[in-house]
């Protein structure tokens, strides 16, 4: 999985390597020429023979720090280029992933796997690249120095490093499962502030603040629970293996005792081992910190391989739609939404001619926002189901639809900048005129007047700051900015004024003869000048025609027609008259 | 100083909190004390050991040495075990509290807190900062008051073995001290802009996710990734700088303990020579590394201090916001009839106060009467609504809630007699049960049940797999729109308010629905107060009185057909159809 990355690094992290090895080299070095100076002291005290010691043991401490700056700079260097480029990778991967991925997961998750795993990988690729060969040459070099000052005391220090990495490997499957449900616990929180904040108004309004404080305190208790669940395991390992090494000291002087007594070993050479094993302490102490940031790493990096690994949008081929006006041709079309039993569309077939307005209506959930999706290419349709111009949609790449295509969802996302950017989305430098042009004909004109800073007024996250009306109004602005050649309304006009609605609509028409538009709406008068109405009830369409033919059918669509004609009851036609003779 | 002099306050406004758990706190200092005390006093039985037993060759002197040093060992490791549990559960109870008494300022902060501030930067107050508050207080005061305390202990060790020696090792702490104070400003900066690339990244991160479908539908994926790329550009450089002074600091530490040794060496040469006791030379070098060590992980811990003082400014900072007008002291009861009665007099509001929304507007609604507002996009009758529930307070004028100055009210009271749907309606991650419930206490199953039946929400939620358990996604993104309005009515019918809010709370669903759930809207709404605001005509044309609103005026209102007559700006609101 990192191999690719690791690769394009070969050549620092091998010179980091290298490093490492010179470091230990120039580090077992040093004791040796302490021992010099000791012996020389407690023997003949002369001061060449202790200058020259000092010498060594300076020449080798500027080796380590060399070696030691070289090694850093290297190794955890790669690590952070590399998380760079991980990141890169994740985000752009965010990109060409079809909107399908998004509707299975929470943005706090995602969120946490670019931000809290990557980092855990880079410990991995870091620290834990660094420390373990670091330890392991560090072992290497010293017992055979060991060895030869003492082979009793060596078998020792060898029975207590054993001891740790023992406990080590006991300890970390206990500690591993304790530390997972931390993360949980801990996500779990992130989450659930996240969703209080979002939902902030509606908890005001509900008047749920304390019923959400008790329920956020027993969240907290059960994160501390586990908490100190991990803490009893971590806090007995460190001062365990602490204690491990300190038997090292004891071990020294006893047994390094009574060698030095019987003559075995001088006093230096006593030294010698006790700086010996002092520099060995930090390395083998941090292996049960480094041996749980490796598991966090790879589990981490198991976690983004998911999003990593995740199918990509499979319309790769990409093929060309035909410039100019667009017919949409939708033949049998059904689907299924992944991880549902049931179709949610079912043989529909229409027809939308260039330059044409059709609406579509039906009760909730219904599956409109579903058709007017795969009709521009958010959802993927099965081959040969959706054609554009006689072009197989499933054919065609993302980026040739979305400029020829173009939808305004039912809940449109706003971006936290201003109403201008959020016209011209994605644009660097949008051209003033323009994007008013498409704010006019959205409809917001009235409104930006109405802004202290007009058009160049920023928007607060995610549309907070705007009415709901305006809000969907930006959206319809953002679609007019594009000027496609097909363009889906999804309800867009439902939090709209039957006044600015009709205004909308009439601006839409007189505008581009020859652009194809689907209206989706509840509303009879957003549908009723179109040129044809589908009707969908449980994802088929029950009837079509134009209003007048479906009037007189008297199905689904006139009972809605009816029903909203009954809205103006209290309207009896003589009133109509009476005011015109106002 | 000027920091310094801010960090005291900071760390005074942490005290409450600490004393809370004072005797946690004494307990991890005792315990603190007694693992510095094991730690120095290991060094002296080696010197002990060496210089009187092993120079003399007197074995069984060596055996009882050791059996004490091996007591000493025992007990440092069992006080440490004690310790650093005593301290973690002292850090998670501070955790615990503060998390708590953010989470209790968030219930109350004013709905203006929100319209300013980015949601990302309350929810880091609330997860990360405190999490950095608990690390500095748990890691860093308790033990760095024991390594300050370990430092003396050793200095003082040091001085009493070989005042000459003691000179001798301190001789490379200026040098130390100076390096530090180097790399100590070295990364303040690169943290501080690693703080700010990280946060722009999640940023990027959050609107590039929420906003998936816009950036493929609009084919602004070129442009993100530019700017995730600067972002993310921004990160490694200031981290390599990072990098960089930790690389030459590591060195330098390395220098400060080798010459330490080197040092310690070269006085004994000069001034002791074969008088020297060589057990003095290991106390010495075990020494030199446990005074190090504390003052290393003190630099390293700078970082630590750095951003929790950061932190913890961020944090007091919110809980220093001006609260929610919620509960006044001695907060007029209000009365109780069933039935609300709004009085608006001369109102004037806006979001920025220099910007109003609302002018002046004026209107009563008597208890138990049904009113409409309609009127142009964003001519401000969702302000209306949002003040009626005092989420907002108003600049001038006054709004009298039955007969009472709403700014006399508890706002959490009067919110318990309101019942609004919202224009957008929020679903929370969970069930479609405990959507509808809330997890209020008086609300079963049962209750919830009859409820969807009302709202005709069964229908729907019948067909979902897990029925009633079934998971509703963030903001409920595997719902239709229809479907999520429809469950944001049902939570309103579970209560018995005396005053009900509907803001468009059908816009998206289908006539022939809202026919069906006109009886629940009617019984709601039966007998008691009720605002109405609907776009179509067929939801509003039951009401006794219809407001017309303009630019955030009270432009006109009576019956529909008063407003008929008048022929003013009502008429032109009417469908195409009506009003030719
Ligand atoms: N990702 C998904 N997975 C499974 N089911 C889904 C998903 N998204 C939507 N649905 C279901 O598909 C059905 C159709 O939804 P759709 O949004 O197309 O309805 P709609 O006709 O637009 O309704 P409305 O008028 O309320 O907007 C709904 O029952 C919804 O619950
Ligand atoms: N939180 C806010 N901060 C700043 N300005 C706001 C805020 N909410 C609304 N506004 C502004 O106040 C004005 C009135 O908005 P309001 O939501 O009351 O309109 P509305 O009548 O409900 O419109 P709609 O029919 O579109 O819902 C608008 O110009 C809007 O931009
Ligand atoms: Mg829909
Ligand atoms: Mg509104």
């Amino acid at each position: 999985m990192l191999a690719p990355y690791l690769h394009k690094h070969r050549a620092a992290l091998t010179i980091g390597f290298l490093f490492i090895i010179l470091q230990n080299y120039a580090v077992s070095k040093i004791p040796a020429y302490m021992r010099g100076m000791l012996d020389e002291i407690t023997g003949a005290n002369r001061l060449p023979v202790i200058m020259d010691n000092i010498r060594m043991a300076v020449f080798f401490t500027a080796l380590t720090i060399v070696s030691m700056y070289g090694m850093r700079k290297l190794i955890i260097g790669v690590s952070r280029k590399i998380e760079f480029r991980l990141r890169s990778d994740i985000f752009d991967k965010f990109l060409r992933l079809d909107a399908m991925f998004f509707r299975f997961r929470e943005t706090g998750d995602l969120v946490s796997r670019s931000t809290n795993d990557l980092n855990d990988v880079r410990t991995l690729l870091g620290p834990g690249m660094m420390y373990v060969p670091n330890s392991l040459t560090r072992v290497a070099l010293f017992l055979p120095i060991m060895f030869s000052l003492s082979p009793r005391l060596m078998v020792w220090i060898v029975v207590l490093i054993i001891t740790v990495v023992i406990t080590i490997l006991l300890l970390m499957p206990l500690l591993r499962v304790r530390f997972r449900r931390v993360q949980e616990a801990s996500a779990a929180i992130q989450a659930r502030v996240w969703q209080e904040i979002s939902g902030i108004e509606t908890i005001k309004l509900h008047t749920l603040e304390q019923v959400e404080t008790r329920r956020f305190a027993s969240l907290n208790r059960w994160y501390i629970r586990k908490q100190m669940d991990m803490v009893r395991y971590r806090g007995f390992m460190w001062p365990f293996f602490v204690f491990v090494f300190s038997l090292a000291e004891l071990l020294i002087l006893v047994i390094g005792g009574r060698q030095v007594i019987s003559g075995v070993m001088t006093i230096g050479q006593l030294l010698q081992f006790n700086i010996l094993v002092s520099y060995l302490t930090f390395p083998i102490l941090s292996l049960g910190w480094v041996m749980s940031l490796i598991q966090q790493g790879i589990s981490a990096m198991g976690r983004i391989s998911e999003i990593l690994d995740s199918p990509e949008e499979s319309r790769q081929e990409d093929v060309a739609i035909p410039d100019g006006a667009l017919n949409v041709e939708v033949r049998n079309l059904s689907y299924r939404y992944p991880q549902s039993d049931d179709l949610m569309l079912k043989s529909i077939s229409m027809d939308i001619r260039k330059g044409e307005t059709v609406g579509i209506t039906g009760p909730i959930g219904c599956g409109k926002s579903t058709l007017a999706e795969l009709l521009t290419g958010i959802l993927q349709a099965e081959p040969g189901m959706i054609f554009l111009n006689g072009m197989d949609i499933s054919q065609i790449s993302a980026t040739k639809i979305g400029s020829r295509v173009t939808l305004v969802p039912q809940d449109p996302f706003l971006f936290t900048r201003t109403i201008a950017e959020n016209i011209a989305l994605g644009e660097c430098s949008p051209a003033p005129e323009q994007t008013l042009a498409a704010a006019k004909k959205a409809g917001l004109e009235k409104d930006l007047a109405s802004f202290p800073n007009g058009i160049d007024e920023m928007v607060g996250e995610r549309g907070i700051t705007l009415s709901g009306g305006q809000k969907q109004r930006v959206a319809i602005a953002r679609a007019l900015y594009r000027d496609a050649s097909f363009l889906v309304l999804d309800d867009a006009l439902s939090s709209v004024d039957s006044r600015t609605e009709s205004k909308i609509l009439q601006a839409l028409s007189g505008e581009k003869q020859n652009r194809a538009v689907i209206i989706i709406s509840h509303r009879i008068t957003a549908l009723k000048n179109t040129s044809r109405i589908y009707v969908l009830d449980e994802g088929r369409i029950m009837e079509s025609g134009t209003h007048a033919d479906l009037i007189q059918k008297d199905g689904l669509y006139g009972k809605l027609a009816r029903l909203q004609q009954m809205e103006e009851e209290p309207v009896p036609q003589q009133n109509g008259g009476d005011h015109e003779n106002l | 100083m000027k920091t310094s002099k801010r960090n005291t306050r900071l760390f005074r406004r942490l005290i409450p909190t600490l004393r809370k758990h004072t005797m946690l706190a004494t307990l991890a200092v005792l315990l603190m004390i007694l693992v510095d005390i094991a730690g120095v006093v290991k060094p002296w039985l080696v010197k002990i050991g060496i210089d009187r037993y092993v120079r003399n060759g007197d074995i069984p002197g060596l055996t009882r040495i050791g059996i004490i040093l091996a007591a000493i060992l025992i007990a440092g490791f069992l006080f440490q075990v004690v310790f650093i549990i005593t301290v973690q559960y002292l850090g998670q109870r501070l955790l615990f509290d503060l998390r708590m008494d953010l989470f209790r300022k968030l219930m109350r902060l004013p709905a203006s807190y929100f319209d300013k501030t980015p949601l990302g930067k309350t929810l880091t107050h609330i997860t990360s900062d405190v999490e950095a508050i608990r690390e500095f207080i748990s890691d860093g005061i308790v033990t760095v008051a024991g390594d300050v305390l370990k430092i003396l202990f050793i200095a003082s060790a040091m001085v009493m073995l070989s005042p000459r020696l003691a000179l001798a090792a301190f001789i490379t702490l200026p040098f130390f001290v100076v390096a530090t104070g180097l790399f100590r400003k070295s990364i303040r900066t690169g943290f501080r802009e690693v703080r700010k690339a990280n946060s722009d990244i999640n940023t990027v991160l959050t609107e590039t996710i929420g906003g998936a479908r816009e950036i493929q539908l609009f084919q602004t994926k070129g442009e993100r990734s530019s700017i995730f790329e600067i972002c993310n550009r921004h990160y490694l450089l200031a981290y390599l700088k990072v990098i960089q002074a930790y690389a030459l600091y590591f060195p330098v530490l390395e220098i400060v303990s080798n010459g330490g040794m080197i040092l310690i060496l070269v006085t004994a040469h000069f001034f002791m020579g074969t008088a020297l006791e060589p057990g003095v030379i290991f106390a010495f070098f075990a020494y030199i590394n446990m005074f190090f060590f504390p003052l290393r992980q003190m630099a390293e811990k700078f970082n630590l201090f750095q951003s929790a003082m950061a932190a913890s400014e961020r944090v007091f900072h919110m809980l220093d916001q001006p609260e929610d007008i919620s509960n006044p002291e001695g907060a007029c009861v209000l009365p109780e009839n069933g039935k609300m009665e709004i009085r608006f007099q001369n109102v004037t509001f806006g979001y920025d106060p220099t910007q109003p929304v609302l002018k002046n507007v004026t209107f009563n609604i008597n208890a138990g009467e049904r009113v409409a507002f309609v009127g142009a996009t964003g001519s401000g009758k969702t302000t209306v609504i949002k003040l009626i529930n005092r989420l907002y307070d108003i600049q001038e004028g006054t709004i009298l809630v039955n007969g009472i100055d709403i700014s006399q009210l508890s706002a959490v009271e009067l919110r318990k007699r309101i019942a609004t749907i919202p224009q957008n309606p929020f679903l929370f991650t969970g069930t479609i049960s405990d959507n509808i419930s809330l997890h209020r206490s008086g609300v079963t199953d049962k209750d919830v049940r009859l409820a969807a039946e009302k709202s005709r929400a069964r229908q729907f939620i019948e067909h979902l797999p897990h029925r009633y358990g079934e998971k509703v996604l963030e903001s409920g993104k595997r719902l239709s729109a229809g479907q999520r309005q429809l469950l944001a009515f049902t939570r309103a019918l579970t209560g018995k308010p005396e005053l009900v809010i509907l803001d468009e709370a059908t816009a998206n669903i289908d006539s022939e629905t809202e026919h069906l759930i006109e009886h629940a809207v009617e019984e709601i709404t039966h007998n008691r107060t009720a605002i109405i605001i609907a776009h179509r005509l067929s939801t509003i044309r039951k009401v006794d009185r219809i407001f017309v609103f303009r630019k955030g005026k009270l432009v006109e209102s009576g019956t529909h057909t008063e407003l008929l007559q008048q022929n003013g700006l009502y008429v032109r609101f009417l469908p195409d159809g009506k009003c030719k």
